[in-house]
């Protein structure tokens, strides 16, 4: 990482290490690793720190001398056996950051040669472009092309020490917009390929829901206003009460814990080798749409019972599983936008296998032993499915159960603690609950989770759409009954109804519980008319930067190339390659455009020398170094009057502006533009008689 | 801008020096632009008459000194000498202490005269034994020399040329102006001339100089004259920046002269010679080409394609 | 290697012929990317890889921005570039031994725009030559287009007298970003001489020029300084009085005047034949240190303005004063030898 330097190497004397450069690059680097501080490690961030401050130290004078490079290289040594030891359990994409982002922190200490810089602005505009990897929204954007900017402003100042830094700001700007409409053009046309290679990626960067619940961690996500995903509908937007988003189906209980599973794991794995993929039967209406997920870097996607791709590309990428779920083939890495159907009448008519009937009456022998002697006994008075679950549902609507995100804990035997002494607990509690007594009552049933509800945006002119926010996690359980099939039942709903239909923040009204870690969050403060307004504008400017800029793929870009060819067939394609390669020629000759018309007089010059020529043509050639006046007088000698006198005002005229002190007449009537229409004139005259003067006089 | 009372300067030097108005003019300009002037030409062109018309007209106290290969610099600065009743030094100054002086034939005296009164010159004071005396204010040298390659003279050097604002010769007068001098009463003339104005208004006259407009152009138009000399191969001796300021200067108090708030090419062009000549040496040591130098300059550059 | 050398100097000579002034343009302008152009390219095909396998439209756009930048850089690059304007200056005289500044003026009149940035001179070095003959060594400069002062200058070590075999001048700038080198080989007028290098030496002046019998003339010594005093003389009216000896006067020795040794306005040659070399030297250093001595001699007769006439076996040049005859004179002993 380090090397002995060569005297070869050493910057000139103009770019001391002083360098305002280094300064730039040294504010950027705390700047970009600021925004990753999620991903890099306090100690590099501390590194980082030191840096920038021996970068600032050494540009203010205050102290003249860099590190030693003994002492870089034992920094180096530490630094390395430090990663090794704090990245023993993480992702080899954040040990990538982290390494990135440690190597230029060291190499700023120590950069003297042109070489460190180059190799610093290269580091940092990669570690710019993993910043993207952890943050996709409109702000970090932002962040990032400033930051970008800034980088090349760097570079500028390297190559011209002495220009003030607006002209270096100038430079740089002017050099971005000219390269704006190109990179945007080779965004739209380039082909979007599919991933080369598996890439790596973390556990801590999952997002969302995870695939096991401990009553409890729902609540957790409660406490998240980040977006989940987004729904845009072709047709009718569901009722919010049916608005119930299935993401994970967990069906193996341990009495704490719901998971997916492992046989049915197994089992896919299996399917999806042999590639036979489960196809569920669908009948009755259906509602499509589109749906754009939040990189969760999870598999999971979501979608209302029960849905089927829409479409071929969807179809390739997602593969069904038979409990229902959509599973993406990618870990959704960035945002991704899939469309899909769903027939909401067909969960009831849905086969029922061996090991489903397995799976869903597994209950652990130990434990909860109030639970077990309820359900008993109250299995004994129902002997019917529908009458028992009735009777369970019952229990939750008669006993005083609270619906509330603050439970308190329940360590042993919870769903006994939940049921029979605490009574209060939100979706995760009441579903497993309810999940376990079914089974318990020889009823199959499974804990669904997912999102319930949405926030409904509509705009005149666009398809409605719904954002699901992280807050609006959910659990609900799904029963199995000989007559009516698979059944959907949310105990929460029977506690909490304004869950349901209004969503959390209404139902969590009294006890203030919404989003109660995050006193500032602007979904916390939508009664105020304009905060609201506000929040939704940026959800607004958020859905379309996820769907135009985030969103764009290869089929959208198909669509796009639809648009402009009518029919997309290799011709045409080749064609429009060629449309755009002369085009960005074309944009390269707009920008080349100003050095030439740079070279080109102004106006007062341009008409002056009009004049004259009017004058070569005629025989009277000014020798070049004669000033204007005098040749004036010369050609008052030379010409009648009637020539003469519009060129000595041409002459008065063009020494006005020329020569005499612009401040005095700009207030005066006779400003430039003013002038330079009287010369125009003056020229107009003076053409006008010398073509008289020509025939006349023979 | 008003009427400014030295055209009436000009018409009237013009009156005892006949039929060199352009001359008379540039040796104006000299003054307006608080520079010393060298005047260079065979005896009896008149040079003496035209420093002396000058006094006069502006009315400034003149005394005249002519150099010879004997006068020492106490001579012409002044002496300190014992007062025996006071018991000290008491500085008596010299012809130098004066607001114009007439430096006849300066490249007789000795190398060290001349830089004497240079040193004067460029100072305004004079330095005698550790006292500082300042010469009175303004204060103008009007050297006269005649051409170099005259027997029994020391040349100045190029650095001292430097020092002097302009260069002009005087040179033979027309026919027609010459008779006009034999008719005329000589003498008489000498009692004509009046001060055309008071010593403050002059002074006004060199500060409202000062204050004329040279926009950009014209500034690039100097520059451009002044790198010419220094990149052309036919200049061995190119023009120092003080000459750039001397230019600059020199071409404000022509345009004042002619009644006008802002300069123009044609106030570089015309006294540029005056200006650049003496400053200039040629490349090849052929001085049949000396006489044209500042033309040379003149013809490279064209004034508004800048 | 060196016939690909020559055919490229062929091609540059073609290409950029020589001129005394250059208005850079497009063709003398050579443009490649820079080696960080190249980490540049490859930092956008990281980017690509990366955006691509992480399905990341951000991360391709930042490197789609970044290769439209290193696009349009490349105009920006030309037309910085092509801002220069280059006049060769006067050189001042060198000797053996000196450093010749070879003096350049850029963009010195105020037409054309100034460019931008660092910009880097030196003599076009060819690697077969600097091999062979180290002693020519040469050193760059580097100038910033935004703060210089005029001219550039390069400078040159000359360890042998005559013609300076002067190579091209490359000129050479990574303006605005550093990804491109924009860069020209000029070749300027190739009129420096070097003259020997002067040997202080008394002045020894042949009569006239000699016959091929080598029948040795009267030859003049003379003291160096000619303004020196050289004795008292008896005062006689009409003598400048700064010339009386005072100190003399008040030591009671009457008026006497100081004479200076006065200007020896006879004619003479000089020769190389009577020039005497130091002892102890080979041929070749004996002549070299000949030559040495004439140019001191040339170089001080021509301050005294005196005439003289140079005697070099086969060039004789007539005597004669001035700078030009100077010129020549040194110039024929730069040049002896070589025809």
């Amino acid at each position: 990482m380090i090397k002995a330097l060569r005297p070869t190497e050493q910057l000139t004397t103009k770019h001391s290490v002083k360098s305002i450069t280094l300064l730039i690059l040294a504010i950027e680097l705390v700047l970009v690793s600021l925004s990753l501080y999620e991903s890099v490690f306090t100690w590099v961030m501390l590194i980082i720190g030191c840096s920038g401050v021996i970068r600032v130290i050494i540009y203010s004078q205050y102290y003249k001398h860099l590190p030693t490079i003994r002492t870089l290289n034992l920094l180096a040594v530490l630094s390395i056996l430090g990663l090794i030891y704090s990245s023993f359990n993480e992702s080899l994409l954040l040990i990538m950051v982290n390494l990135l982002v440690l190597a230029c922190a060291l190499k700023l200490m120590q950069a003297r040669s042109q070489r460190d810089v180059y190799q610093l602005v290269s580091s940092l505009f990669f570690v710019i472009g993993c910043g993207f990897i952890f943050n996709q929204s409109i702000g970090f954007y932002i962040f990032y092309t400033l930051m970008s900017l800034i980088l090349l402003i760097s570079l500028a100042c390297f190559q011209a020490p002495s220009l003030p830094i607006q002209r270096q700001c100038k430079t740089v700007l002017k050099l971005s917009l000219q390269a704006l409409p190109i990179s945007i053009l080779l965004f739209l046309v380039l082909p979007h390929l599919p991933p080369l290679w598996q890439v790596p990626t973390s556990k801590s960067f999952e997002t969302g829901l995870a695939d096991n619940i401990t009553p409890g961690d729902i609540a957790q996500l409660s406490q998240s206003s980040d977006l989940a995903f987004r729904a845009t509908f072709q047709g009718p937007v569901p009722n919010p009460k049916d608005r119930y988003w299935r993401a994970i189906v967990m069906e193996d209980f341990d009495g704490k814990t719901w998971r997916t599973a492992p046989l049915r794991k197994k089992i896919q794995e299996q399917l999806k080798r042999q590639n036979k993929e489960f196809s569920p039967a669908v009948t009755g209406s259906y509602t499509e749409y589109d749906i754009m997920v939040e990189p969760t870097h999870q598999n999971w996607l979501f979608a209302l019972d029960i849905a089927t791709p829409n479409n071929s590309k969807s179809a390739n990428e997602i593969w069904q599983s038979s409990n229902y779920q959509l599973i993406s083939n990618q870990t959704l890495l960035s945002k991704y936008e899939y469309s899909v159907r769903s027939y909401p009448q067909a969960l009831a008519h849905q086969r029922f296998t061996q090991i489903d009937q397995r799976l869903n009456l597994d209950v652990p022998e130990s434990g909860n032993k109030k639970t077990q002697s309820w359900v008993a006994f109250q299995r004994k008075l129902k002997p019917s499915d529908d009458e028992f679950i009735q009777a369970v549902l019952r229990y939750f609507t008669q006993q005083p159960f609270v619906y509330t995100l603050r439970p308190k804990l329940m360590l042993s035997d919870p769903i006994d603690t939940f049921l029979f002494e605490n009574q209060a607990g939100f979706c995760s509690h009441y579903a497993s609950a309810f999940a376990y007594m079914l089974r318990l009552g020889n009823v199959p049933a499974r804990v669904v989770t997912g999102y319930q509800g949405g926030e409904l945006v509509k705009e005149n002119n666009q398809a409605p759409y719904l954002s699901i926010y992280q807050y609006d996690a959910h659990a609900w359980v799904e029963a199995w009954t000989e007559q009516r099939g698979w059944q959907r039942f949310d105990p929460t709903a029977l506690v909490a109804p304004d869950r349901i239909e209004f969503g959390l923040q209404q139902a969590m009204q009294d006890e203030g519980s919404f989003l109660a870690d995050s006193p500032f969050s602007l979904a916390r403060m939508s009664n105020v008319a304009w905060l609201n307004n506000f929040r939704l504008f940026l959800a607004d400017l958020d859905y379309d930067w996820s769907r135009f800029v985030l969103g764009f793929d290869d089929t959208k870009q198909k669509d796009l190339f639809k648009l402009i060819l009518g029919k997309v067939t290799p011709d045409r394609l080749s064609l429009l390659g060629l449309g755009i390669i002369s085009l960005v020629a074309l944009l390269l000759c707009l920008f080349f455009l100003p050095h030439w018309l740079k070279n080109r007089m102004d106006t007062t010059q341009r008409l002056y020398f009009k004049a004259l020529d009017v004058f070569e043509s005629a025989g009277t050639i000014r020798p070049n170094w004669q000033a204007p006046l005098s040749f004036s007088e010369d050609i008052q000698q030379q010409y009648p009057a009637t020539i003469s006198n519009p060129f000595t005002q041409i002459t008065q005229l063009y020494l006005r502006i020329q020569y005499q002190d612009t401040n005095k007449h700009k207030h005066s009537v006779l400003n430039t533009k003013r002038t330079h229409k009287l010369m125009r004139n003056h020229l107009q005259k003076l053409k006008k008689e010398i073509i008289k003067n020509n025939k006349s006089p023979l | 801008m008003n009427e400014n009372p030295l055209s009436n300067a000009t018409n009237t030097i013009s009156q005892v020096l006949i039929g060199k108005p352009k001359q008379v003019k540039l040796a104006l300009t000299c003054l307006i632009a608080d520079g010393h002037l060298l005047i260079e030409d065979l005896p009896g062109m008149g040079k003496t008459t035209l420093s002396h018309t000058l006094a006069m007209v502006l009315g400034l106290q003149y005394s005249r000194i002519q150099f010879t290969s004997d006068l020492l610099p106490a001579d012409m600065l002044g002496i300190n000498i014992f007062d025996n009743k006071e018991q000290e030094f008491r500085f008596h100054p010299g012809p130098v202490f004066s607001q114009l002086v007439l430096a006849d034939e300066i490249n007789r005296a000795s190398p060290k005269t001349q830089s004497a009164l240079l040193e004067a010159m460029e100072e305004g004071q004079v330095s005698l034994d550790g006292k500082t005396h300042l010469l009175p204010k303004p204060f103008f040298v009007i050297g006269t020399q005649n051409p170099q390659h005259q027997s029994g003279t020391y040349p100045l050097p190029e650095s001292q040329l430097d020092r002097f604002l302009m260069r002009i010769q005087l040179g033979y007068p027309n026919k027609e102006a010459e008779k006009s001098m034999l008719t005329a009463q000589i003498g008489d003339n000498k009692t004509i001339i009046k001060p055309v104005m008071p010593l403050n208004h002059f002074i006004q006259a060199q500060e409202s100089a000062t204050k004329i407009h040279a926009s950009d152009e014209l500034l690039n138009y100097i520059l451009a004259l002044v790198t010419h000399s220094r990149e052309s191969n036919q200049f061995a001796n190119p023009l120092s920046p003080r000459a750039t300021k001397a230019l600059l200067s020199a071409a404000k108090a022509w345009a004042y002269l002619n009644n006008r708030d802002y300069l123009i090419p044609e106030d570089v062009q015309a006294v540029l010679p005056s200006v650049a000549e003496h400053r200039l040496r040629s490349a090849s040591s052929d001085f049949s080409t000396q006489g044209s130098l500042s033309q040379i300059l003149l013809e490279a550059i064209d004034p508004i394609a800048l | 290697m060196s016939i690909i050398q020559k055919q490229l100097n062929k091609w540059l000579d073609k290409r950029i012929p020589t001129a005394n002034q250059y208005q850079l343009n497009h063709k003398s302008i050579f443009i490649f990317p820079s080696k960080f152009g190249a980490l540049f390219i490859g930092l956008c095909g990281l980017l690509f890889l990366l955006g691509t396998n992480y399905q990341n439209n951000l991360m391709l756009l930042l490197c789609y921005f970044l290769v439209s930048i290193f696009l349009v850089s490349l105009l920006a690059s030309y037309i910085n570039f092509a801002k220069i304007h280059l006049q060769m200056g006067k050189t001042s005289e060198v000797f053996v031994g000196d450093n010749l500044h070879f003096p350049m003026w850029l963009n010195a009149d105020q037409k054309t725009l100034q460019p931008n940035g660092l910009i880097n001179f030196k003599f076009k070095s060819e690697k077969i030559k600097i091999n062979i003959d180290k002693s020519l060594s040469s050193n760059g400069n580097q100038i910033d287009g935004n703060n210089f002062t005029n001219p550039v200058t390069l400078n040159l070590l000359c360890p042998k007298r005559g013609k300076v075999n002067l190579s091209r001048v490359s000129v050479e700038c990574f303006y605005p970003l550093g990804l491109y080198r924009c860069w020209t080989h000029l070749s300027f007028p190739n009129n420096i001489i070097v003259f020997p290098k002067p040997i202080p030496c008394d002045i020894t002046l042949a009569e006239k020029s000699l016959n091929e019998s080598g029948e040795s003339g009267k030859t003049c010594q003379q003291s160096l300084g000619q303004d020196d005093f050289s004795h008292l003389k008896s005062y006689q009216l009409g003598e400048p009085l700064n010339h009386v000896a005072w100190k003399q006067l008040a030591k009671g020795r009457g008026m006497v005047s100081k004479q200076f040794a006065s200007e020896d306005s006879q004619i003479g040659w000089l020769s190389l034949k009577h020039t005497a070399a130091s002892v102890g030297l080979s041929q070749a250093e004996m002549l070299e240190s000949k030559l040495g001595k004439l140019c001191y001699q040339v170089a001080e007769l021509s301050r005294k303005n005196r005439v003289f006439g140079l005697d070099l076996g086969k060039t004789k040049i007539a005597p004669s004063s001035g700078m030009e005859h100077r010129q020549s004179c040194l110039t024929a002993l730069a040049t002896y030898g070589d025809d």
